[in-house]
């Protein structure tokens, strides 16, 4: 696993998301993208007929 | 009398006349007036409406129309619950001069059962954002000792409960906000079954784990509130059949804070000293085995992460330096996962909850650790305490099952040590019984703070 990101592939993932970061923050956010990366590796791939656990439900009149 | 007493204790002494609602509230703002300077517990005291409702309750009690056990109460809200006219902030330079035009449903609940409004409690900005110090206010300290941490978000509301500034209070729970401070503060908390008290006029952290929940000195206080949050008005279920614990299934999940994420031996003594209890009074004890606590918190932090910057997302792309340091940082990194990621970690959730469910064909409760040992110095709270160390609490704001914090005692340090007691949906009455049972037969505990004698 990447330890973090580097700048241009942080800034991506910031554009992508509609955000700016203040000035001194950044390299905390960039170590701290580390752990955005372990959780979806925990996560990993729920079992084929697992579905959402939404809240959907249909509004009838 | 001499120091604060319990919910109970205070409707016992109003029915022999021997205490009044007025003189409760006085006893109370002297409290806050000697303690809270150090302690910060509250961010606004409604003085007048407290007065008010404490006059108007001593009429009733006096002309033999009390409401039920809540009646002339002093109790605070956490301050992401909206009050009618009175400051409701989220801890937040965004809600600064927020004053809502009405009650959050629980309440106008508490209300309704005449307890007396005392204020609003400190929190993490939001409910999420850590104990900081670049917000409008300070952060609550641990009344056992104010160098440690009180844990959070429902910080201000287990100290104000710990220090006996009042009886009862509300907190809310998204992954742990309400069990956290009450095991680091040594008050009973509990996190209901999700949507057991309506959230309407919450201000939202993350909509399908967002919890309120009481917080208060004994388990029987707990039951009180829990009823009257729910508008019941009636005594609450909380004693067992016969004293006792006879044919009750309990399961430990010593897996979680014996090998996944490892708690201190304290608290392991704590723990074991509990199990000895419950099979003293007759309970059956055996460990179970779940998914590794690793996996509900990955699964837990994903989604509430993801939730609150949906909640945020306006204010963070928009004016980023108007949230304290730490918020702006956890809601900027939830901003960075993605639908892709939030519909698995739902799916990964429907699996825990499956899981979980199984285990209450055997077991009546389960039980764990309620925070990883003592409260450590504030000075040694991780910067993003929320994501690097997962809490024991949070699985049960995957599951949505109730779960309840009680002390189980004091490490070497001489600070609380948790317990969490976990039950089936709407098993609430089952975690007051067992909580009180173990309540009655452990060591008694005394206030941190002594107050003058009332």
């Amino acid at each position: 696993m990447k330890k973090s990101v580097d700048q241009t592939e942080f800034q991506t993932l910031l554009d992508h998301a509609g955000l700016h970061v203040l000035p001194g923050d950044e390299a905390d956010f960039r170590a701290a993208y580390r752990w955005v990366e372990q959780v979806r590796a925990r996560i990993g791939k729920p079992h084929p007929d697992t579905l959402p656990a939404a809240q959907f439900t249909v509004t009838r009149p | 009398m001499s120091d604060t007493p319990t919910i109970a204790e205070a409707g016992a002494l109003f029915r022999a006349r021997k205490l009044s609602p007025v003189e409760l509230l006085q006893h109370c703002m002297n409290q806050i007036e000697r303690w809270d300077g150090e302690l910060n517990s509250f961010l606004h005291i409604s003085r007048e409406r407290a007065l008010r409702d404490a006059r108007a309750a001593e009429r009733r009690i006096l002309g033999g129309d009390a409401l039920g056990p809540l009646d002339g109460i002093p109790i605070a809200h956490k301050d992401v619950i909206d009050t009618k006219g009175i400051p409701t902030t989220g801890h937040s330079r965004w809600l600064e001069n927020n004053i809502p035009a009405r009650d959050a449903e629980v309440v106008s609940q508490l209300d309704a059962a005449g307890s007396v409004l005392l204020g609003k409690l400190a929190t993490y900005e939001f409910a999420m954002g850590g104990p900081s110090d670049d917000l409008p206010w300070p952060f609550p300290r641990n009344p056992w000792d104010v160098s440690r941490f009180a844990g959070g978000s429902s910080s201000g509301s287990g100290v104000a409960v710990a220090a006996g500034l009042v009886l009862g209070a509300t907190g809310t729970d998204t992954g742990g906000s309400v069990r956290v401070p009450s095991a680091f503060c040594g008050v009973v908390g509990l996190k209901p079954t999700f949507g057991a008290i309506s959230n309407a006029g919450l201000l939202p952290l993350a909509y399908s784990m967002d919890h309120i929940g009481p917080m208060a000195w004994t388990v029987h206080d707990c039951a009180l509130l829990f009823d009257g949050m729910r508008g019941r008005g009636s005594a609450p279920d909380f004693t067992p059949a016969n004293g006792d614990l006879k044919g009750c299934r309990i399961g430990v999940i010593r897996h979680f804070f014996e090998e996944d994420t490892k708690v201190s031996p304290d608290q392991i003594s704590a723990i074991n000293a509990a199990v000895g209890v419950f099979r003293d009074l007759g309970a059956v004890v055996e460990d179970v085995q779940l998914s590794s606590l690793l996996e509900y918190h990955a699964c837990g932090a994903l989604i509430l992460c993801t939730e609150a910057s949906a909640v945020h997302h306006d204010r963070i792309k928009s004016h980023p330096e108007k949230f304290g340091e730490r918020m702006r940082a956890l809601l900027t990194i939830g901003s960075l996962f993605t639908g892709v990621d939030y519909v698995q970690a739902m799916r990964r959730r429907n699996e825990l909850c499956r899981e979980m469910a199984a285990m209450f064909a055997q077991y009546d409760v389960l039980i764990t650790v309620g925070a990883a040992g003592e409260p450590p110095l504030l000075a040694e709270v991780p910067y993003w305490t929320t994501l690097s160390t997962p809490t024991y609490t949070i699985p049960f704001n995957v599951t949505g099952n109730p779960a309840m914090t009680v002390c189980c005692g004091f490490g070497s340090g001489g600070m609380p040590l948790g317990m969490q007691i976990i039950g089936p949906p709407d098993g609430e009455s089952a975690l007051f019984k067992i909580g009180h049972a173990y309540e009655q037969a452990a060591d008694r505990r005394k206030r941190p703070l002594q107050g003058p004698a009332i």
